[in-house]
């Protein structure tokens, strides 16, 4: 029963943060000129009908922006829009649109729904590989302290902090394009790679820009899957399971090389946590009780460093999400970060910048409450207060 | 048996002229060195910071432009393309054909094309391109035009060092700042700044400072000198960065004003103002020392991937001497694609590793040392390992 | 049937409790006016026990050679100012000492034969560094943890600790169910898995049993009440089960006689069937397993030589046991099956609970740490410690940290359970108050020495040695309020730089030229009255 009060005060706290945040973007969209903003809210002007069509369509983007009333009525107008999923239109002539062509003029909702699906998967995949590597790693630093295995974790640690993401992916992915192809395991020929490209980069380079040559139509890339938008569980439901392992395969590469930056950042603070903990006072009594030291250090330590990792978890996950971006585009996945890296560039696209910033936010805000939520499961001291 | 322990009385810690006290915080400093001396990697991360530090000041000894790299004309002898007089230039010739002159550069002519480094290279340069070159773009293939990377790297010391530490240290300055005040008054102003900080912090920071810079830079009013474009660069950073500071302060703040001397100096009428001047600020300031010093490597990193991003405007030519815009230009997309297109091909790769490796290599440099630098910070600065 | 404590709860930890029949109550234990041969036998004997702290600062000499003797039942008080090291005595006897920055040096802790530290010289070696007082430590890692490995024979079943601060003491994620069944299954584990596998509940007994427990309930006393609830638990085998009938009973207040079928529900946790069963039988070989390897590391430990292949073949029974049988973790996810063992130690923490005076021990052992109390705590702790008859309990200023009232129900509580279970006890404090109520000998401590060891009428009726003499001299009389207060002069030495000779010469009103050159040796003055003073040594040569 505690534990419902408290998520609910949970969520009820996310309320003033996402109006932040939402604050914040809205002072951001203010600086952007007008003209922009109509392109994205409601299309290109129209080229014919003259001056009065123009006119009309600088009247319709006034009252639907609320160009002419005070700031606090747009603010209003752009807090109703956000919240109820009215996030524009993505422009029919932007870098986004060119390179994936399904979403040219849809709402933003729209076209970001069908491209979450991607991200979640390789975040699922990338995540489960974080928690597998970094929390039994940290552990055995802490309590091997200053050993081999400690200065081993350090190095792994230190190096993936220190080298650039995009650097990493492309090195990685030149490195095993080169390696495969002078191997001759690989190429665009061969009856695999002609069915489904030369791994790791999805599709062959060759014919249309990452064309997937015999993947079937729902999961080719720059169109949506169906029925549920999730590749893999598509593939299995329709059957195909060679194709639901091969995107299963094609995402190991980029999440080895997302979770490796967030490794390093959690194995310290698993660590320094572990090692906090191991110096407690409840951990002398166990070990005076006569528990041995295998179970002291996975049952009490173990339990209870685990609850400053969950809240770490969660702080790391804004730095987690910042690198989609980067390697959905040097891997050429079809996700929402990829759509963000597309969008920025030149010629940009308001709607999407926007929606995906604002997207990003709502996961990390919700990833916070998940951990909050965990944090309080694992803990009962925080139920009460 | 009982070793060596040394006994009582005989050797004493120290030598200090009996009767003065020495002052408190010079002691914790000598302490603090004493166990980061101890500490390879620390020290090891210290060396190479100093190295860098010097490879800088070197670099602004040197006549290299600061927003472009030197552009060199590419001619070869016996050809019809020849570089007007005082141009840098150099000397280039298609593999197959015969070397026209000694010291003549051999290079592939479609694109992308580049001088990759020459056996002979030293770090200490006597020809024009001793790291390699590269070509960022090609206006006009017939007549090629070079950048040389060791220009880049050396200027781009100057650049990401200034740039990493006026960024955090305006991030850290802001940060400390807020989060005394919060920390310190509490109550409504606490609760306010709090939920400010965790709204900020909530959005990615990549994107933050990606769509800030976008804004930024839409706005077109403060003109474009590079004074104006870096301030407004490290200002959308800065910006991005301090609410990070201002929760660690915050904690930390927290914890010090629960401390006796905090209640001492209150009780003996001290201003408010005064106390967070003189007792809360330097008492909290030992985990901002340590975040800083993690924070000054990932700087050039970030901006690297705004680059890597497609946000080239936010530097005023394609080429800018930075580590970051070098190496984010070297597996741009473009390359990327050619070098897996060639590779389906069969056709023979060229890779321009020396443009990944160097720059990267300098940014990992930069950032694993200040890696080392913190963790031994932490480590000296940790009361709670009871040394 | 008014709630309140059961005045006749089975003695904590004792045969009753563990098979449902009560005892004679047990006499008093001898006091030391009673001659030599006829004293208990010794269970714990340190020699020269050093102990050094490796900081930045220096090498901070903790201990320096101590040495006493503790004997079956009886109570050793250790007394001294703070930071004389007395809690470090008492980590050091079971190796619970933080190893960087600390470090036993030498000594020899014997307990059943066996002597705890004997491999002390492999573990470490040390350089000093030069102009400075600092010293270079090379441990060697492996030893040190097989050492700490094997000191799990003997903690909690041999010795029990309780440390001073309850609230920080217990783990504040379990339930203290949790915890006190932890330490149960651990050192009692056999027991209590027997006893549930073989539960007879269709024993002719039985039934009668349960007429009669209802019958009293009508009308009789709470402790008419219990005797007859630990009659059905000893019918049934299980004697937790008593204790839970009594609980159902006394929820249930007055319509306690119609509790039948309660109670017969009850009793269905005493057939675990199935997966159920296969757990316990698991458990019941991971006991098995641990006692062989206790007594595998007290092999070691008395003849001082490691036994690898033993200890191998037990880790590679337990590993293929716990392979053989991951379907059970796994299957039991759901927690279905572990239920008959959680209760079955749920209730017999309740049982605990009652032997310390708790009143509503159903609600606290269903509890957390955070939830309690600092007496409350502290008695939850001594319930832990004592849970598996340690032969040695060693209490670190138990009541340091509470109130004064609550201090003196604790000693209350230590000086019952003294009398019931026979438990010797190693009572570390400054307090010279709580001493002389419960101790029996005593030993004073000055800066890492044992300066005086004597029992405790003859101590205060007769203080041997100067510092003594200064400690009982300072203490504030409340017959005469005008007296100036006496103390000590000087203070406590800076253990890093130790005075020479005997350590507390500089503020001893009787210090000779031979206090500052060698220690006194311990000199023996009536039957058992030792100190350490060259003022009771006849003539002594000075150099």
């Amino acid at each position: 029963m505690r534990m419902w009060i408290y998520v609910i005060r949970r969520l009820l706290l996310l309320i003033p943060v996402v109006l932040g945040v939402m604050t914040i973007t809205f002072i951001l969209v203010s600086g952007i000129p007008a003209s922009e903003r109509c392109l994205a809210v409601i299309g290109a002007p129209p080229t014919h009908g003259g001056s009065a069509a123009l006119q009309a369509y600088y009247a319709h983007c006034d009252s639907k922006l609320g160009l002419n009333h005070p700031i606090y009525t747009q603010w209003a107008i752009y807090m109703g829009n956000t919240l109820t999923f009215h996030w524009g239109l993505v422009g029919n002539g932007s870098t986004a649109a060119s390179v994936i062509p399904v979403i040219a003029g849809q709402p933003v909702t729209t076209a970001l729904g069908w491209l979450l699906p991607y991200t979640i998967e390789l975040a699922i995949f990338s995540l489960a590989i974080i928690l597998v590597v970094a929390i039994p790693l940290g552990r055995l630093s802490a309590v091997y302290r200053n050993r081999p295995i400690d200065q081993a974790s350090r190095v792994m640690s230190f190096s993936g902090f220190a080298i650039p993401t995009f650097l990493l992916g492309s090195l990685a992915l030149i490195g095993a394009v080169l390696i495969i192809t002078n191997y001759h395991w690989a190429g665009c020929s061969g009856p695999y790679q002609e069915m489904y490209g030369s791994w790791p980069k999805q599709g062959c380079m060759l014919g249309s820009s990452a064309s997937n040559n015999n993947y079937p139509l729902w999961l080719q890339f720059g169109t949506v899957s169906t029925p549920t938008g999730f590749p893999t569980i598509d593939a299995a439901l329709h059957g195909q399971w060679v194709v639901a392992g091969d995107t299963i395969l094609r995402m190991v590469f980029p999440a080895l090389i997302i979770a490796y930056g967030s490794i390093a950042l959690l194995l310290r603070f698993v660590r320094n946590s572990m090692l906090e903990v191991m110096n407690l006072d409840f951990i002398r009594t166990a070990r005076a009780k006569g528990v041995p030291e295998a179970v002291v250090v996975k049952r009490h330590a173990g339990r209870n460093s685990l609850n400053v990792t969950i809240t770490v978890l969660g702080l790391t996950f804004a730095f987690f999400i910042g690198g989609f971006p980067i390697i959905e585009e040097v891997f050429g996945l079809q996700g929402v970060g990829r759509a963000l890296a597309l969008s920025v560039q030149q010629p940009y696209d308001l709607g999407l910048i926007f929606g995906t910033t604002i997207l990003f936010t709502f996961i990390v805000v919700f990833a916070n409450i998940i951990v909050d939520v965990v944090y309080a499961f694992l803990d009962p001291r925080v139920r009460l207060g | 048996m009982v070793a060596e322990v040394p006994s009582s009385s005989a050797a004493t810690v120290s030598t200090r002229p009996s009767g003065r006290r020495p002052n408190p915080r010079i002691v914790q400093w000598k302490r603090t060195w004493y166990f980061l001396r101890r500490n390879t990697l620390a020290m090891v991360g210290l060396g190479i910071i100093v190295f860098l530090v010097f490879v800088a000041l070197y670099a602004l000894t040197q006549p290299y432009p600061w927003t472009d790299l030197n552009n060199y004309c590419a001619y070869t002898p016996g050809s019809g393309n020849f570089c007007a007089p005082g141009e840098p230039s150099v000397c280039v010739y298609t593999p197959g054909t015969a070397a026209p002159a000694p010291g003549c550069y051999q290079t592939p002519k479609q694109f992308p094309a580049f001088i990759p480094p020459t056996l002979t290279f030293s770090p200490f340069a006597t020809g024009p391109l001793p790291l390699g070159s590269f070509i960022a773009n090609v206006q006009n293939p017939g007549s090629l035009q070079f950048y040389n990377l060791y220009q880049g790297i050396l200027r781009g010391a100057d650049w990401s060092l200034m740039l990493s530490v006026s960024i955090v240290g305006s991030g850290a300055a802001i940060g400390l700042l807020v989060g005394a005040i919060s920390g310190y008054f509490g109550g409504l102003v606490d609760e306010a700044l709090m939920r400010f900080v965790d709204v900020m912090l909530s959005i990615p920071q990549l994107l933050f400072v990606l769509i800030t810079v976008a804004v930024i830079s839409q706005l077109a009013i403060f003109g474009d000198s590079l004074a104006t474009r870096m301030g407004l660069l490290i200002a959308a950073f800065v910006v991005v960065w301090w609410p990070f500071y201002a929760r660690i302060v915050r904690g930390q703040v927290l914890v010090t004003r629960e401390m006796k001397f905090v209640e001492a100096a209150k009780a003996s009428g001290a201003s408010a103002g005064r106390i967070v001047r003189k007792h809360i600020i330097p008492n909290s300031v030992y985990p901002v020392f340590v975040q800083m010093s993690l924070d000054v490597g990932s700087v050039p990193l970030l901006i690297g991937g705004l680059i890597y991003l497609g946000f080239t405007t936010i530097f005023p030519s394609n080429t800018f001497p930075e580590w970051g815009t070098l190496s984010a230009l070297s597996v741009n997309p473009s390359v990327l694609t050619s070098i897996l297109v060639n590779s389906e091909l069969n056709i023979q790769v060229y890779v321009p590793w020396w443009m990944m490796l160097f720059p990267g290599l300098m940014l990992f440099m930069f950032a694993i040392s200040v890696n080392f630098l913190s963790d031994g910070l932490r480590d000296a600065l940790d009361p709670r390992l009871r040394r | 049937m008014a709630a309140s404590i059961p005045e006749r709860a089975p003695a904590m930890g004792s045969k009753e409790m563990m098979t449902g029949v009560p005892l004679p109550a047990t006499a008093p234990l001898s006091t030391s006016t009673e001659p030599e041969a006829a004293r208990a036998p010794v269970v714990l004997d340190v020699r020269d026990l050093k102990t050094y702290f490796f900081t930045y600062d220096g090498v901070v000499k903790a201990l320096d050679g101590v040495s006493f003797k503790i004997r079956k039942g009886e109570t050793l008080g250790l007394v001294g100012e703070t930071g004389c090291g007395k809690s470090v005595t008492a980590f050091s006897i079971t190796r619970l000492i933080t190893d960087p920055p600390g470090r036993v040096m030498s000594g020899k802790v014997l307990f059943r034969g066996a002597n705890l530290l004997w491999n002390l010289e492999r573990e470490a070696t040390f350089k000093p560094i030069r102009n400075t007082g600092r010293v270079k430590i090379r441990r060697r890692f492996r030893q040190i943890q097989a050492a700490t490995e094997r000191m799990a024979a003997v903690r909690g079943s041999g010795i029990s600790t309780i440390f001073q601060e309850p609230t920080s003491a217990m783990n504040p994620i379990f339930s203290i169910a949790d915890q006190i069944g932890e330490a149960l299954l651990i050192h009692r584990g056999t027991l209590i898995v027997d006893a549930l596998l073989n539960a007879h509940t269709d024993d002719p007994r039985v039934d009668p049993a349960i007429d009669h427990l209802l019958e009293i309930a009508r009308h009789g006393t709470n402790a008419e009440v219990r005797t007859a609830a630990m009659a059905l638990g000893d019918a049934v085998g299980v004697p937790s089960f008593g204790t839970q009938a009594y609980y159902i009973l006394r929820e249930a207040g007055p319509s306690a006689s119609e509790c039948r079928p309660d109670i017969i529900r009850a009793m269905a946790r005493l057939r675990p069937s199935g997966f159920q069963r296969t757990y316990l039988k698991r458990e019941l070989r991971y006991a098995e397993l641990r006692k062989q390897i206790n007594d595998v590391f007290l092999t070691e430990m008395r003849t001082g030589t490691p036994h690898r292949m033993a200890r191998a073949s037990v880790n590679r029974k337990h590993t293929s046991m716990r392979i053989r049988t991951l379907y059970l973790d796994v299957w039991g996810i759901r927690g279905r099956s572990r239920q008959a063992l959680k209760d079955e130690l749920f209730w017999r923490t309740v049982g605990l609970l009652e032997g310390v005076a708790i009143a509503n021990p159903v609600q606290v052992s269903r509890g957390f740490p955070h939830e309690l109390s600092g007496g409350m705590l502290q008695r939850v702790m001594i319930a832990m410690s004592l849970s598996s008859e340690p032969d040695i309990l060693l209490a670190d200023e138990p009541t340091t940290a509470l109130d004064v009232t609550i201090q003196a129900q604790i000693l209350e509580l230590m000086r019952d359970l003294k009398s019931r279970v026979g438990t010797a006890i190693v009572l570390i404090t400054h307090d010279l108050a709580v001493i002389a109520e419960v101790a029996d000998r005593v030993c004073v401590m000055y800066a890492g020495h044992i300066v005086e060891t004597a029992p405790v009428r003859d101590l205060y009726n007769r203080p041997l040695h100067p510092y003594t003499q200064g400690l009982l001299a300072s203490i504030p009389r409340l017959d005469q309020p005008d007296k100036e207060l006496i103390s000590i002069p000087g203070s406590v030495p800076n253990l890093i730089t130790p005075p020479s000779g005997c350590r507390f010469h500089p503020r001893c009103p009787y210090a000779m030229p031979v206090c500052k050159t060698t220690h006194p040796p311990t000199t023996v003055e009536g039957t058992s009255h030792t100190v350490a003073c060259y003022l009771y040594t006849g003539p002594v040569a000075v150099e």
